[in-house]
C-alpha cells in the first residue's frame, strides 16, 4: 500500500474511533497498535511499548505533576483570594477597576500556576460576585475572568511549554522566558481595553463606593503583606530558571515546598486539603501521561511508515513563502482547537510541524510561543473553550454558557492582534531568552 | 431506572466484581499518588545536597523519574474510573440509548486491543529484562525490570476498569453512587 493511501486510512480510522467515544489517550494507542501490527508485525508492537518505556525515563516530564501539584496546593492555600483582595483596593479609582484587578491577579497567579482552571474557578467564586453585586456589565465581568485565566499557560511556569519543549527538543527555560513578554503584552492589552471601554461607557462598571476607595494607605499596604510568600515562591521558581541554576524539575519541586509553606502560613494546612490536592494532581497527570504515551506511539508508527516524511516533503515543496506555512499550521491548530484540547493538538501536530519549521529556518522557541498564543484563543472560543466551562461550573444560576461565550469577543480580537504582533516581530518573544546565561 | 433494570436484592457476582475493581483502582491511584510527596522530598534533598555540599546524589534523579512514571502509569485505571480521560462526546452525546450501547461495545473493543498489547508485549519486555538482570546503565544502576513490569500491570488495571465501566454502561450492573 502506498503511503498516501495509508495516511488517509490512518486519519479516517482515528477519527472514527474518536467519534465512537474512545478517550483520546486510547484512540491514539489503538490506532498505533493496529497499524504497527498490520505494517510491521510483532516488532511493530514492540515499538509501541518501547515508546511508552522511553517516555517513562524522561526527567523533565517529572516537572509536570510537580507544577500541577503546586497549582492545586496554591488553590487550596487561598493564595488567589489573597492576591485579588490585595490588588483590587488599588484599582478603586480606575474605570472598570474590579475587572482590571481580575486581569492583574490572574497575571500574578500565572507566575505560580502553569495550568488553566484554578484561577478561573477562584476568580469566578470571589471576583465575579463582587463585580455583579456592584452592577458590572456581565460581559465585562465574565470576559475578563476567561481571558485572564488563560494567561497561566503563557506566563511561566507553564505546563504547555514543558510539553512543547519535550516534543520539540527545545530548552524549557528559553520557552518560559519567551512567554513573558507576550504574556505581559496580552495582560496589558486586556487592561487597556477594559479601562477604555469603561471610561467611554461608565454605566458598564459602576465605580467603587467612596469608603472603599478612601481606604487608608496603611491598610492597603498591610494587605500587600499577604503577597510576600507567594511572591517569593514565584521569584524563586522563575529566578532559578532564568539564571539557569535549576532544572525545571528542581524548580517545580522547590515551588511545591514554597506552596506548602504558603498553605501553612495561611492556616489552611490540613490532611484533607493535602489529600485532595494529591488526588487532583494524580487524575490530571495520569490523563496527560497516557495521552503522551498514546500519541507518541502513534506518531512513532506513522513516522516509521514514512508518513511524517511525506507530510514534511509535501509542505516544504509547496510554492509558498515559508511564513504562509506557519500561518497554515496555526489555522490547523485553531480548527483542531474546536474539537480536541491543547494537549492532544500539541502531541499530534508538534512532532510533524516542528521539523518542518526547523527545515524552513524558523526559531522553534518562537514557534512554541505561537502555539501557546493559539491555545489562548482555543481556551475561550466556542464551542468547547475550557475556560468558559470552568467558569460555568461556579457561576450563579442566571448566567449561561452563551452569556460567557458572548463575552469573549473583544478579548479574542486582542489575542489575535497580539498573535499577529509576535508573528511580525519575533523579538517580542525572543528578546528575553536571548539575555539568558547559557 | 438503571437500578431497577438491574434488579434489587443482593449484589450479583458481576456487581461485586465491578465494585472490587473500583476499590482496587481507587486504592492504587491514592496509594501511588502519594508518591509525589516522596518525589518532592527527593528533589529538595538533591537541591540541598548539590547547593551546600557540592555533591549531587546518585539516586535522586532516577528515583524521582521512575517513581513518577510508575505512579502515573498505574493510575490509568483510576482516571478511567473517574472518567478523567479526555474524550470527544460531540457525536456520542447525540446518540440514542441503543446506539450508545453499540458505540460503547465498539469503544471497548478498540480500547481492549491497545491495553492487551501493553499487557502482552510489556510482560515479555519485563521478563526478558528480569532474566538479563538489566540495569539502567547509570553509576547507581538499579534493576529496571520493576519499571518495565509497571506497563503490563497498568494495562491490566485499565482492562479491568474498562470491563467494569462497560458492564455499567450496558446496564448489566447498576450504576453505583456517582463518584465524587
Amino acid at each position: 500500500m502506498n503511503i498516501e493511501l495509508l495516511s488517509i486510512l490512518f486519519v479516517v480510522v482515528f477519527i472514527a474511533i474518536l467519534l465512537a467515544g474512545v478517550p483520546l489517550a486510547f484512540a491514539t494507542g489503538v490506532v498505533a497498535v493496529v497499524f504497527a501490527y498490520a505494517l510491521f508485525g510483532l516488532p511493530g508492537l514492540t515499538l509501541v511499548v518501547s515508546r511508552v518505556f522511553t517516555l517513562m525515563g524522561n526527567y523533565v516530564l517529572v516537572s509536570v505533576p510537580l507544577f500541577i501539584f503546586m497549582a492545586c496546593i496554591l488553590e487550596r492555600a487561598g493564595v488567589a483570594d489573597a492576591i485579588f483582595n490585595a490588588v483590587h483596593v488599588w484599582f478603586g479609582g480606575v474605570p472598570g477597576g474590579l475587572a482590571v484587578a481580575v486581569i492583574f491577579s490572574c497575571a500574578l497567579m500565572a507566575t505560580m500556576v502553569g495550568v488553566i482552571g484554578a484561577e478561573i474557578v477562584t476568580m469566578g467564586v470571589i471576583a465575579l460576585p463582587a463585580m455583579l453585586s456592584r452592577g458590572y456589565d456581565k460581559r465585562i465581568a465574565l470576559g475578563s475572568i476567561c481571558a485572564g485565566g488563560g494567561l497561566a499557560t503563557l506566563i511561566p511556569p507553564s505546563v504547555v511549554f514543558i510539553l512543547y519543549g519535550l516534543t520539540a527538543g527545545v530548552s524549557i527555560g528559553q520557552l518560559y522566558m519567551a512567554g513573558v513578554m507576550p504574556g505581559l503584552l496580552l495582560a496589558g492589552s486586556y487592561c487597556a481595553y477594559i479601562i477604555v471601554r469603561c471610561w467611554i461607557s461608565p454605566e458598564l462598571a459602576p465605580p467603587a463606593p467612596t469608603e472603599e476607595r478612601n481606604r487608608p494607605l496603611r491598610e492597603k499596604l498591610a494587605m500587600l503583606g499577604d503577597l510576600i510568600i507567594p511572591g517569593l515562591v514565584a521569584l524563586m521558581v522563575l529566578g532559578s530558571l532564568y539564571l539557569g541554576i535549576a532544572t525545571p524539575t528542581e524548580a517545580a519541586g522547590v515551588g511545591v515546598v514554597g506552596a506548602l509553606l504558603a498553605m501553612l502560613v495561611n492556616g489552611r494546612m490540613s490532611w484533607s486539603s493535602l489529600r485532595h490536592a494529591i488526588d487532583e494532581t494524580t487524575k490530571v497527570t495520569v490523563m496527560l501521561y497516557w495521552l503522551f504515551f498514546g500519541s507518541s506511539a502513534l506518531i512513532g508508527v506513522y513516522t516509521l511508515a514514512g508518513g511524517t516524511k511525506l507530510i514534511q516533503d509535501t509542505m516544504t515543496s509547496l510554492p509558498l513563502e515559508p511564513i504562509y506555512i506557519i500561518i497554515m499550521f496555526q489555522i490547523i491548530w485553531i480548527i483542531l482547537g474546536c474539537f480536541i484540547d491543547w494537549i492532544g493538538i500539541l502531541f499530534l501536530t508538534a512532532p510533524i510541524f516542528v521539523p518542518i519549521a526547523q527545515k524552513l529556518g524558523f526559531d522553534l522557541v518562537w514557534l512554541g510561543t505561537l502555539f501557546c498564543l493559539n491555545m489562548q484563543i482555543s481556551y475561550i472560543s466556542p464551542p468547547f473553550g475550557p475556560a468558559a466551562f470552568y467558569l460555568k461550573g461556579v457561576t450563579p444560576p442566571g448566567i449561561t454558557l452563551s452569556h460567557i461565550f458572548g463575552s469573549i469577543w473583544p478579548y479574542l480580537i486582542i489575542q489575535i492582534a497580539v498573535l499577529a504582533m509576535v508573528m511580525a516581530f519575533p523579538q517580542i518573544a525572543l528578546w528575553l531568552p536571548s539575555t539568558m546565561a547559557n | 431506572m438503571r437500578r431497577q433494570a438491574a434488579g434489587e436484592g443482593p449484589p450479583s457476582a458481576l456487581a461485586r466484581f465491578c465494585s472490587l475493581v473500583d476499590r482496587l483502582n481507587a486504592w492504587v491511584g491514592r496509594f501511588w499518588g502519594a508518591s509525589i510527596i516522596v518525589v518532592t522530598i527527593a528533589i529538595l534533598y538533591e537541591v540541598l545536597a548539590r547547593g551546600f555540599f557540592g555533591q549531587a546524589t546518585l539516586w535522586a534523579n532516577e528515583t524521582t523519574v521512575y517513581l513518577s512514571a510508575v505512579t502515573y502509569l498505574l493510575g490509568g485505571g483510576y482516571a478511567l474510573m473517574k472518567r478523567g480521560h479526555v474524550r470527544i462526546d460531540l457525536i456520542y452525546g447525540a446518540f440514542g440509548p441503543s446506539t450508545k450501547k453499540v458505540a460503547d461495545v465498539i469503544s471497548f473493543i478498540c480500547f481492549a486491543l491497545y491495553v492487551i498489547a501493553l499487557v502482552w508485549i510489556g510482560t515479555e519486555m519485563a521478563w526478558s529484562s528480569f532474566q538479563q538482570s538489566e540495569g539502567t546503565g547509570t553509576p547507581w544502576n538499579p534493576p529496571i525490570w520493576p519499571v518495565k513490569m509497571a506497563i503490563p500491570i497498568a494495562g491490566l488495571l485499565l482492562l479491568l476498569q474498562g470491563i467494569a465501566n462497560l458492564l455499567r454502561e450496558l446496564g448489566i450492573v447498576a450504576e453505583d453512587e456517582p463518584a465524587p
